[in-house]
């Protein structure tokens, strides 16, 4: 398997192809270890917990008609569809895809930066359902 | 079922001009959407009423 640059990353979220204006995604996919260590075991034990997404996503800002503050404001404090892809490629094997369904934006900055910088939003995803798929 | 067309290119849902439904927006933010200026309701024709409606 090769290692990989990201420099093609897909970005989609509600539907709309937001990857020429992102800079940066993280997506965190991880499950609550529930402790089941007991009298007699010599080290700690886990089990599975609730699984927990978040997923935060870097923008440059455009306030033009239908791009990112156009797409993005209307989402805070609910839930859509983010789709990301390694690459623009076809999805496979080693360039799957990852939906996120029913992600909560609980933020996202419109107007963040110092002076002589460029206009970026940062947003925080948080909860839902992921999926990864190769075909 | 609400049909939506499409209002910018730079949405998956299909090309801009062309129309979806209801199915193609499952999982997705419509108010969100529109808001944006990515799709906008299409208005249904009004129901011709059947004379048998009338009486």
């Amino acid at each position: 398997m090769a290692q990989i640059v990201l420099t093609d990353v897909t970005v989609s979220i509600n539907s709309v192809a937001l990857a020429s204006r992102a800079t940066n995604v993280v997506i965190n996919y991880e499950k609550e270890a529930i402790e089941t260590t007991a009298f007699g075991d010599n080290s700690r034990a886990f089990v599975a917990g609730l699984g927990n997404i978040t997923c935060d996503v870097t923008l440059n800002q455009d306030f033009a008609a239908s791009s990112v503050e156009a797409t993005i404001f209307p989402l805070v404090g609910t839930t859509t569809t983010l789709v990301f892809k390694p690459t623009s490629s076809a999805v496979g094997a080693s360039n799957p895809s990852y939906t996120i369904t029913g992600a909560y934006l609980a933020s996202h900055t419109p107007i963040n930066g110092a002076v002589g910088e460029l206009s970026t939003t940062e947003l925080s995803f948080q909860g839902g359902s992921l999926a990864k798929a190769t075909t | 079922m609400t049909a939506y067309k499409i209002t910018s290119d730079m949405t998956s849902l299909g090309k801009q001009g062309s129309t979806v439904n209801d199915d193609a927006l499952v999982g997705l933010n419509v108010d969100a959407l529109i808001e944006g200026g990515h799709v906008e309701v299409v208005n249904a024709a009004p129901k011709k009423f059947d004379k048998k409606e009338q009486e």
